[in-house]
């Protein structure tokens, strides 16, 4: 799945490492859910809205056909 | 509920430790139906001293802020039961095929053939009966 999470934490100021912490994942999973590589779970992408006080559907892009 | 086990590990420990050594040292390893019981106090000292290791281990060494974090990092769960999921179906095959192999070429004797046919079945059995209740309640 897509999404704007490396975008949206360049323009809060913030390293994966601080964002990792706010959110009590691995600096590896920041890492993984920017590149793509990994979906967050339900609570993870609530954490993650709140967090910067978007909605989700702002932060990740689901795409009907995504193979 | 973790701080239990912990404690309960802990018991064990000190119980098979010691154990071990009161009856070693009056000469009741002796009489026990087993092969070797000359190693009958190496067994429970080691298993003891490991479970009371353990048991510390969990009970008396908090882990750092990071550490905690790592283990409960859902994609680092992810990860771990995928490799698991893994490591259990190559096992499964291999453990299979491993007993039909010895058992066919006669280094098996019927014990130990149905005693590792029933750590098998009750591996399988674990394998089915948590697939069941996690479909039943998720």
């Amino acid at each position: 799945m897509k999404n704007r999470l490396e975008e949206i934490r360049k323009r809060h100021g913030m390293k994966q490492e601080e964002l990792a912490a706010v959110l009590e994942v691995s600096r590896q999973t920041i890492g993984s859910l920017e590149n793509g590589r990994y979906n967050p779970s339900i609570l993870l992408a609530f954490k993650i809205a709140r967090y910067f006080g978007m909605k989700i559907e702002d932060i990740f892009i689901y795409e009907e056909d995504e193979s | 509920m973790k701080k239990i086990v912990s404690f309960g590990i802990l018991t064990i420990g000190f119980l098979i430790f010691l154990g071990g050594l009161f009856l070693y040292g009056l000469g009741i390893h002796q009489l026990l139906p087993i092969p070797r019981p000359d190693l009958f106090i190496w067994a429970t000292s080691i298993a003891g001293i490991a479970l009371i290791i353990c048991g510390v281990c969990e009970l008396f060494f908090k882990k750092t802020r990071e550490q905690e974090i790592e283990a409960k990092d859902e994609r680092n769960i992810a990860l771990g039961n995928a490799a698991k999921a893994t490591g259990f179906e190559v096992f499964t095959s291999l453990f299979s095929i491993a007993i039909l192999i010895l058992a066919l070429l006669g280094y098996m004797n019927t014990v130990s053939f149905f005693t590792l046919f029933a750590a098998f079945f009750i591996g399988q059995s674990a394998f089915i009966g948590r697939l069941w209740y996690l479909h039943k309640n998720m």
